[in-house]
C-alpha cells in the first residue's frame, strides 16, 4: 500500500530534480541575458562525457568522493567553454535580433554533437552509481534507491542555495537588477558585459555539473543532448520564463503529475507531462511566477 | 555548284554511313554496359540510430568491395550510393525518392520498421525495389506487403518464436513470464510473437502450462524507468522479456540495479540489443542475459563468407565484435548480386522475378527468399552474456543457432498475421 501511494511520488520528485538540475543553468542564462540557449543540452552532454572519461582514466566509479569531485571538474571545464562561447557567440549577437542568437545556439548544439561523436564515437556507454549510493532504503514494500534520495536532496539544496543567493545576498540583488534593467545597471556603474560573462560561465558550469552528477542515471550517447531538452524548456516556460523559483515549482508539479499519470494510465506513459503543461499554460499563460526575473 | 545527286551517289553515301555505323558499334561498347551497377543503401547515418547505420554501411561496403575484386556482376562493378534516413519515416521516403530520381532503382538497408513501412507503398510507382536488411515488423510481409519489397533478414515473428523455443528448452522451471516493452509497433510485434512462441513451445517441451503476465509498457526513449521497474519488482513472474532495447535497455538496467532487478528474475532475454548492453555496461552486464542477433560471427567459424566478412570488418575498423547489422547489409548486397546475375540486368521487374524464390549463401549459411511473401528463411542467432573480470568487463557465455523449422508463419501477403497460439 505504501509503495502504491508513495513510489510515484518519489519517482516523480527524482525526475523533477533531474529536470531542475538540468534546467537551472538554462533558466539563469535566459533570466538575465534573455538568450534561449539551445546548446544547453549539448554542454550538459559534454559535461557527462568528460566526467565519464575522467572517471575511467583517474578514478574508480565506486568512489563517491571521486564522483562528486569529477562532476565539479566537468562543470569547471564546461564553464570555461562557456567563456569562449560568450566571447565569440553571445557578445557579438547581443544587439541583433533574437532570432540570430537562437540560430547561433542551435549551431552550437550541432557542433557539440559533432565534437562528441568525433572524440568519443557513437557507441553507448554507461556508468553505475558510486557504491555508497547504490543501495536502497526499504520501508515496508516501499523501495527508494539511495541515488534517488541523493539527487532529490541535491536538487532541493541547489534550489535553496539559488534562492538564498538571489534573495538575500548582494550578488543576488545585483543579478536581479541587471536582469530587470541592464541599461540602468550600467548607468549605476555595474560592468554589465563582464557580469554577463560570469552568468554564462556559471550557466555552462551548471550544465556540465548536472551532466556529471546525472551520469549514473543515463546512458551516454551523442543523443544525450536532446534527452531532457523538451522537459527543460517545458518547466522554463511553465515556471514563468527565466524564474528559478518558477522552474523549481514547475519541475515538481509536472514531473509528479506525470509519474502518477503513468501509473494510473499505463497505456499512455509519459503523456501527462504534456497534458499538465498544456493545462497550466491555459490556466496561467504568464507562467506560475509571472513578472519576476530570476 | 550543282545540287543534283545521282542515285548512284546517294546509294554510295548510304552504304558508307551504314558501314561506319556497323563498325562503330563493334568498336564503341553500348553506354549502359560500362556503367557500374548502382545499389542504394538507405540507413540511419545520423541521429539516434547512427551507431547501427554505421554497421550497415560497413557491411555493405565490404560486400561491394569483395564482389568488385572478384570481377563484379555481369562484368560490371557495383557502386554503393548512400542516403541517410535518420531512422525517420519522412526522411526515409525522401531518401528512396531521391535515389529513384537519380536512377538508382535497387535499394536496400533500412533499420527502422517505421521507415520500411513508409517507403513500401512508394516503390511501385517509382519502379524501385527495396531489400530490407534489418526492419523486423511482421506487417512488411503481411498486411503492408508490397511486391517490390523483400526481406533478407529474419523477422519479428520467427526470431521471437525462436527465442521462446530457446527459453522453453533451457529454462523449464521458469513458467511465468512478464515483459517491459517500448510502446512502438515493433515492441508490440516482438512481444506478441514471443508470447505466441511461449504458448506453443513451453507446454510442448515441458508438459505443463506457461503463464504470461501482462507486460509493462514504457514510453519509447524514456529517460526514467523507475515506475516500470517497481512494477516489475512487484510481479510474481520469474522470467523477464526486456523488449526495450539498445540504449534504452542500458538505461533501464542501469536504473534497475538499485532495486536488484536482475537478481529477482531467473531468466532474462532481450529481442535484439546484440552487443550494445554488454559493451555499455561492462562488468555490470546482467548475468545470463540472452540477446537476439541478426548474425553472430562466432557461430559460423569455418564458413568462408562468415570468416572473410569478419576478417575484412576487423581489418577495416579494428572492432572485434561486429554487430549483426554488418552481416545483414552484406547479405542484402549478395542477394542483389545473385539476382542481377540471374536476371541478366538491373531491370526492376526482372530483378523482382529473380529475387523471388532465390536461394543463396550468406554469412550465416543458405537463405531462401519465399516467392509468396518475399521473406527470407534463415538461421536465427542468440548470444548469452555475463560480467567478467577482464578489461572489457563482459564475456559471451554461450550462443545458439536456431534453425527456422516451423518457426516462420505460412506466407499470407496482404493479410494480417494470424497468431496460432496467441489469442490475446
Amino acid at each position: 500500500m505504501l509503495a502504491l501511494l508513495f513510489t510515484p511520488l518519489f519517482n516523480g520528485l527524482f525526475t523533477a530534480m533531474v529536470v531542475f538540475l538540468f534546467a537551472t543553468g538554462l533558466t539563469l542564462v535566459f533570466g538575465i541575458l534573455r538568450i534561449l540557449n539551445f546548446a544547453h543540452g549539448g554542454f550538459f552532454m559534454i559535461g557527462a562525457y568528460l566526467a565519464f572519461s575522467l572517471t575511467r582514466l583517474f578514478a574508480s566509479d565506486a568512489s563517491t568522493f571521486a564522483y562528486l569531485l569529477i562532476s565539479i571538474l566537468a562543470g569547471i571545464a564546461v564553464g570555461l567553454c562557456g567563456l569562449v562561447v560568450e566571447r565569440l557567440v553571445f557578445r557579438p549577437l547581443q544587439h541583433v535580433d533574437e532570432a540570430y542568437s537562437l540560430i547561433a545556439t542551435y549551431a552550437l548544439l550541432l557542433i557539440s554533437e559533432g565534437a562528441v561523436k568525433a572524440i568519443w564515437g557513437v557507441s553507448f556507454h554507461s556508468m553505475m552509481t558510486p557504491a555508497a549510493l547504490s543501495g536502497a532504503v526499504i520501508v515496508d514494500d516501499l523501495v527508494i534507491p539511495l541515488f534517488a534520495i541523493f539527487i532529490i536532496g541535491l536538487g532541493i539544496v541547489c534550489y535553496l542555495l539559488m534562492e538564498w543567493i538571489l534573495q538575500h545576498t548582494a550578488t543576488g540583488k545585483l543579478m536581479r537588477s541587471v536582469a530587470s534593467d541592464p541599461w540602468m545597471a550600467g548607468m549605476l556603474g555595474i560592468n554589465v558585459p563582464r557580469f554577463y560573462s560570469w552568468i554564462v560561465i556559471i550557466g555552462f558550469f551548471l550544465a556540465g555539473l548536472a551532466g556529471g552528477l546525472l551520469l549514473p542515471n543515463q546512458t551516454l550517447s551523442p543523443n544525450l543532448a536532446s534527452v531532457f531538452v523538451v522537459q527543460a524548456f517545458g518547466v522554463l516556460i511553465v515556471g514563468g520564463m527565466g524564474n528559478i523559483r518558477g522552474t523549481f515549482i514547475a519541475s515538481v508539479l509536472l514531473c509528479v503529475i506525470d509519474s502518477y499519470g503513468s501509473i494510473i494510465f499505463t497505456e499512455v506513459p509519459g503523456i501527462f507531462f504534456y497534458v499538465a503543461m498544456a493545462a497550466m499554460l491555459l490556466a496561467r499563460p504568464q507562467g506560475l511566477i509571472a513578472g519576476a526575473r530570476l | 555548284m550543282s545540287n543534283d545527286f545521282s542515285r548512284r551517289q546517294i546509294t554510295k553515301s548510304l552504304a558508307v554511313f551504314g558501314a561506319a555505323s556497323a563498325f562503330g558499334s563493334f568498336t564503341r561498347p553500348s553506354f549502359a554496359q560500362n556503367q557500374p551497377i548502382r545499389l542504394g543503401l538507405i540507413a540511419p547515418l545520423s541521429g539516434s540510430q547512427e551507431v547501427i547505420g554505421r554497421y550497415q554501411l560497413a557491411g555493405a561496403t565490404i560486400a561491394v568491395n569483395q564482389i568488385n575484386q572478384a570481377g563484379g556482376v555481369l562484368g560490371r562493378k557495383i557502386e554503393l550510393v548512400t542516403r541517410d534516413d535518420k531512422a525517420a519515416p519522412a526522411a526515409g521516403v525522401a531518401a528512396a525518392k531521391d535515389l529513384a530520381g537519380n536512377g538508382v532503382n535497387l535499394m536496400f538497408g533500412v533499420l527502422s520498421s517505421g521507415v520500411a513501412l513508409a517507403i513500401a507503398p512508394t516503390l511501385q510507382a517509382d519502379k524501385s525495389v527495396l531489400v530490407v536488411s534489418a526492419a523486423a515488423a511482421n506487417e512488411l510481409t503481411h498486411d503492408q506487403f508490397s511486391p517490390n519489397v523483400f526481406r533478407t533478414a529474419d523477422h519479428a515473428y520467427s526470431r521471437q518464436r525462436a527465442l521462446a523455443k530457446l527459453v522453453a528448452a533451457d529454462y523449464p522451471a521458469v513458467s511465468d513470464w512478464t515483459a517491459i516493452n517500448p510502446q512502438t509497433a515493433i515492441g508490440t510485434s516482438n512481444w506478441d510473437s514471443f508470447v505466441d512462441g511461449m504458448l506453443q513451445f513451453y507446454p510442448e517441451l515441458n508438459k505443463k502450462p506457461v503463464t504470461i503476465t501482462d507486460a509493462i509498457w514504457a514510453k519509447f526513449g524514456a529517460t526514467d524507468y523507475k515506475n516500470e521497474i517497481v512494477q516489475l519488482m512487484r510481479s510474481k513472474s520469474e522470467g523477464l522479456y526486456c523488449g526495450v532495447y539498445g540504449g534504452d535497455a542500458v538505461t533501464m538496467f542501469g536504473q534497475a540495479a538499485a532495486y536488484g532487478l536482475t537478481k529477482k528474475f531467473k531468466a532474462l532475454v532481450d529481442p535484439g540489443s546484440e552487443f550494445i548492453i554488454a559493451q555499455a555496461m561492462g562488468k555490470n552486464t546482467p548475468p545470463g542475459l540472452w540477446s537476439g542477433f541478426h548474425w553472430f560471427y562466432g557461430a559460423y567459424k569455418g564458413h568462408k563468407i562468415n570468416d572473410d566478412l569478419y576478417d575484412a570488418y576487423v581489418k577495416a575498423t579494428g572492432d572485434k565484435h561486429p554487430a549483426g547489422y554488418v552481416g545483414e547489409a552484406h547479405t542484402s548486397v549478395l542477394a542483389y548480386a545473385s539476382a542481377i546475375q540471374k536476371a541478366g540486368g538491373t531491370d526492376t521487374d526482372k530483378v523482382i522475378s529473380a529475387l523471388e524464390g532465390l536461394e543463396f549463401d550468406s554469412c550465416k549459411g543458405i537463405r531462401k527468399i519465399r516467392k509468396e511473401d518475399h521473406q527470407a528463411i534463415c538461421d536465427i542467432n542468440f548470444v548469452q552474456f555475463g560480467p567478467d573480470d577482464s578489461e572489457q568487463g563482459w564475456k559471451i557465455t554461450g550462443h545458439k543457432i536456431i534453425k527456422d523449422e516451423g518457426l516462420s508463419e505460412e506466407p499470407t501477403p496482404g493479410q494480417p498475421l494470424k497468431f496460432l497460439y496467441n489469442k490475446r
